[in-house]
């Protein structure tokens, strides 16, 4: 389970930094371009998440992740309030806002 | 002079402040010294640099606070502080935490001091001696450290974390061509992912989402000072980590690098060192400030300033007129400077240890409101070091991330380490590169190259040897 994730995001990010790499210049080694060092070092974590996922096929096991959903839907609405009324609301007020807000959540929530 | 109550009061006014921005992550003394310095410049010459100094060095000691009590590591170079630090106080120890850290802190940057006034010359040479190819080794055996010393237990994931580190710090404008890579179009990450902003993401917001609550954790803070156990297994730590420092300070980026490279040399010593000891307190927080006093040496030696901070401090000399070089060592500012930074540290250790009775009453909080506190910190934090919404959003995308992968005991450090030290890496990288003409091997004309590469075989050999053995 741990190495079926962490291969699937290494492989994801390589991937993506791979197809980024296409629109900028590669150059020589003499003259690295802007995309020299990290298209190489994306293709070394595509090998290395390959060799996790594969690693993963033939040690399974299932390890339940046990997320508190709640308590992230929780922080996230405390950024989000601070996020909206940042320019809005006096700052203390602001803080005070997030501050209730976590703590009486947290009762809900844990 | 050097008793002169002005310098003094400026002094102690610069350590004040530098504890406080310490305290406040994403802060740091960088900001906080490009704040002052249009200020600065109406001071009298002496009197600024002094206190520009003080805030500097100050800045180090507030750091640990926040790290050991709070998880939130208000400077970077107080993260690997804040691994054995907050465990520790989860424990009940923070109080011998805290005052083990001012006084390694105390004792590595009196050393310094006294070594940058009477071996600041030769000391300089040594700066010097590294090139971009060495310093590409240095780094990578930096990161080859910390993949191999990470709680993670398994190579493979701890060294694609490093690399998607080293990647995530690659974001932004091209150092020499200047234009935007990996930005996917996003304009807010022209200016690249603030360290901030990950660090905060990674350690305090997976601390605030998760739900295990520290009530039932944290035992009775019983004694606010350490026990002669804890201070006779400080002495060595604090020695080592005020060498390492006092090296590796000499360097760009060193006074960061010099305490994860202090706590990774104490966990090779200790294995206990990751699960709250008072070893991998004592050595980072030595060596960190041990390493801001030493990079003052190429500041005055040779006009290199190692970060921004000591740009700022550069900036300002040559304002007031000053020259740097060796005949700075015969001005006056010179000694008055060191003094200053003698004094400095004594108020330091003569204001933080009183403090400590008052921050460890943080921790009779109950876990909600602590982790409502560290919510706040972080997003105030995170929100002013950048002033962007974006950063918000990243950092909590950072923290789910981290957060998950914190269920299965993986340890993000070589995430943080890759993303702090790749770009230096690829800079440099490009650097050697050029002045060989694309030829890798002239990596090992170098005799420095040779015995740093030399001794890492070595390692490896002995490595292999103790595994075959066993």
């Amino acid at each position: 389970m741990k190495n079926l994730l962490l291969g699937a995001i290494f492989i994801i990010a390589s991937v993506v930094y791979i197809i980024q790499s296409q629109k900028l210049a590669l150059g020589t080694l003499t003259k690295m371009g802007p995309a020299f060092f990290a298209t190489h070092l994306s293709y070394f974590l595509l090998v290395l998440g390959l060799i996790l996922v594969t690693k993963s096929f033939f040690n399974y096991q299932k390890v339940p992740l046990e997320l508190n959903y709640k308590k992230i839907l929780l922080t996230f609405f405390c950024i989000f309030i601070f996020v909206f009324f940042v320019d809005l609301l006096p700052f203390w007020i602001l803080l005070i806002t997030i501050f209730t807000t976590f703590v009486i959540g947290d009762k809900y929530v844990s | 002079m050097f008793l002169d109550i002005s310098l003094i009061l400026y002094s102690i006014i610069g350590v004040v402040l530098g504890t406080a921005v310490g305290v406040i992550p994403g802060v740091g003394a960088g900001t906080t010294l490009a704040i002052l310095f249009p200020f600065a410049l109406f001071l009298p010459p002496m009197h600024s640099i002094v206190m520009m100094s003080a805030v500097y060095y100050g800045a180090q000691y507030g750091g640990s606070t926040t790290s050991i009590l709070m998880k939130i590591a208000g400077e970077v170079s107080s993260i690997p502080t804040m691994l054995d630090g907050h465990k520790m106080a989860l424990a009940g120890r923070a109080g011998s935490a805290l005052t083990i850290s001012a006084i390694g802190s105390f004792f590595a940057g009196i050393v310094m001091v006294l070594f940058l006034y009477y071996f600041s010359p030769s000391l300089s040479n040594f700066s010097l001696l590294f090139g971009p190819s060495e310093f590409v080794l240095l780094l990578i055996l930096g990161l080859v450290f910390s993949v191999i010393l990470s709680n993670s237990n398994d190579f493979i994931i701890s060294l694609g974390l490093c690399i998607v580190g080293i990647l995530l710090g690659l974001i932004g404008l091209d150092p020499m061509f200047g234009n935007p890579r990996y930005t996917f179009g996003i304009i807010d990450l022209h200016d690249g992912i603030s360290i901030v902003t990950l660090s905060l993401g990674l350690y305090a917001f997976c601390e605030i989402m998760r739900t295990e609550s520290y009530d039932h954790r944290i035992q009775k803070i019983y004694n606010i000072l350490p026990n002669m156990v804890e201070i006779r297994s400080s002495i060595f730590p604090i020695f080592r980590g005020t060498i390492i420092g006092g090296f590796l300070g000499l360097l760009p980026g060193g006074a960061v690098l010099s305490s994860f490279a202090a706590y990774f040399v104490e966990k090779k010593i200790n294995d206990k060192v990751g699960t709250g000891v008072i070893e991998g307190v004592a050595s980072p927080e030595a060596a960190n400030n041990a390493g801001v006093q030493s990079s003052f040496i190429p500041l005055l030696s040779f006009g290199i300033p190692t970060n921004s901070a000591m740009a700022l401090i550069l900036g300002l000399l040559m304002i007031h007129g000053y020259t740097v070089g060796p005949k700075f060592f015969d001005n006056a500012l010179f000694t008055v400077l060191v003094f200053s930074m003698v004094f400095g540290n004594f108020v330091l250790l003569i204001l933080n240890i009183p403090l400590i009775k008052i921050w460890v009453l943080l921790l009779k909080l109950k876990s909600v409101y602590l982790k409502g506190l560290m919510l706040l910190a972080a997003l105030v934090g995170a929100y002013y070091s950048t002033n962007s919404i974006f950063e918000i959003y990243l950092m909590f995308f950072f923290g789910i991330f981290s957060y998950i992968i914190s269920r299965f005991d993986i340890d993000v450090m070589p995430l943080l380490l890759g993303f702090f030290l790749g770009p230096i890496l690829e800079e440099n990288f490009r650097r050697s590169m050029m002045m060989f003409k694309g030829d890798i091997t002239r990596y090992f004309d170098s005799y420095l190259f040779m015995f740093i590469l030399i001794s890492l075989f070595v390692y490896f050999l002995y490595k292999i040897k103790k595994k075959i053995w066993a």
